[in-house]
């Protein structure tokens, strides 16, 4: 019986063995998931990043065995765009081990590819939308409204972050405004000065999770101070 | 109990062969060794030979025995045209179509942020340098049709803005002999885009 078609994005592909290459997936229902597939003589070759697909899957365990998929509607993503999307899948691949199923992180990432293809331009607030997603999907995200102690922010208030607290009274003449924190729990990223505060941020909330070490891809970006780097 | 130190030495050597696992490379060292010992030298000597005699072109960077390989110092071919590639082999490759005339310039890979390839391990740096001193009209990149010969020729399109040269893209679509409803969404929509007037 034929197994049964797994919606997954191709995160990333390395060359295995000679004809094989070893793809890294986000399937919706499995996380991400590493996968085996053969290419050899006559076989199509995987699809590109960004394009969805449905993949026929067999085996457990770290490593499966891709044998099929077709592509579904979606073009690659070219140009700036492209390094977006490679910032995205890079976050994926060093925040999420492999075989952790999360809820809403497939959905998220394809409306980010989606905003990504549509708008360019929004490429900021596309990044910083896709690593709140991914805070909330490590269980990181904090409140943009309270304090660590649970108090109601104060816009006249400065604050700093303190990771797996959140945010905090800061010193006076440092951290972050509290009308400028509440302006972004509202999804407000309409000035530069609240993109830089969102990325400073998140930032900080998602370090202790990338161990540290930055993101290749945030050099990149068409703001080249816009990514984790 | 274990294989002699030379011999595990020779195995592990094999395994930086792409597509070479353990076994194989046991096979490979058996072979050599018991039942080939004459092939075995010449293999050592051709190894040694060709790392001693092989480097990279000092124009373009591809494999050479010359300090200048037989392209670049040919007097006959177009230099005002400059195509890149990800490496030698793609090089030959558009060698033996024998459509192009122009000169070329070697990589030595693409880019990929998630690999930590970036452009400094490139031969990039080098590019700019040599276009800013030998220009050209027209700069071809014929990176592969994969998401890091697509970020690799974005990468240059931008860092070679600043010099005005034209910079141009092989043409994707559908192969020849292809039959449209075998062909994936991507590249069709690719040729689409990239259509010319009949």
């Amino acid at each position: 019986m034929a197994s049964p078609w797994t919606p997954a994005y191709v995160l990333h592909q390395r060359p295995f063995r000679d004809q094989s290459v070893v793809l890294e997936l986000l399937t919706q229902d499995g996380g991400r998931l590493g996968a085996v597939y053969h290419r050899g003589r006559g076989r199509k070759a995987p699809p590109l990043a960004f394009v969805p697909g449905e993949w026929q899957l067999a085996g457990r365990g770290d490593l499966r065995t891709a044998y099929d998929f077709q592509s579904g509607p979606g073009q690659p993503l070219t140009g700036q765009a492209l390094f977006a999307g490679l910032y995205l899948n890079e976050l994926l691949l060093r925040l999420f081990p492999r075989e952790a199923p999360v809820e809403g992180l497939f959905e998220a990432y394809g409306e980010a590819l989606d905003a990504l293809r549509l708008a360019p331009l929004a490429e900021p607030v596309v990044l910083r939308r896709f690593e709140w997603a991914c805070l909330e999907a490590l269980g990181l995200a904090f409140s943009l409204t309270e304090d660590g102690g649970g108090q109601a922010l104060r816009p006249g208030d400065a604050y700093r972050f303190e990771p797996g607290v959140g945010l905090l009274a800061a010193a006076p003449g440092q951290g972050w405004a509290g009308a400028e924190l509440l302006a972004l729990a509202e999804g407000d990223f309409s000035t530069p000065a609240l993109r830089h505060l969102a990325r400073a941020l998140f930032a900080a909330a998602l370090a202790p999770a990338l161990g540290g070490r930055p993101l290749q891809g945030a050099r990149f970006l068409s703001d080249p101070d816009g990514g984790l780097g | 109990m274990p294989y002699p130190a030379p011999l595990e030495a020779l195995i592990e050597q094999l395994r930086v062969l792409p597509g070479v696992g353990r076994r194989s490379a046991q096979r490979m060292a058996f072979q050599l060794l018991e039942r080939d010992r004459p092939q075995a030298q010449a293999l050592a000597e051709g190894l040694l030979n060709a790392l001693e005699k092989i480097s990279n072109c000092e124009q373009c960077q591809t494999l050479t025995e010359e300090t200048v390989c037989e392209i670049c110092s040919d007097p006959g071919r177009d230099s005002t045209a400059l195509c890149i590639v990800a490496s030698p082999t793609d090089q030959w490759a558009l060698e033996a179509t024998g459509t192009y005339r122009g000169r070329y310039f070697v990589l030595h890979g693409q880019l990929s942020p998630i690999d930590g390839v970036t452009p400094e391990d490139l031969a990039i740096p080098a590019l700019v340098e040599r276009l800013q001193h030998h220009p050209v009209e027209e700069v071809i990149v014929a990176t592969n049709a994969t998401v890091e010969g697509e970020a690799t020729a974005h990468y240059l399109a931008e860092a070679l803005r600043p010099l005005g040269v034209r910079v141009t893209r092989l043409a994707q679509g559908v192969p020849l002999g292809g039959e449209l409803e075998l062909v994936d969404g991507g590249t069709l929509g690719r040729a689409f885009a990239g259509r010319t007037a009949l």
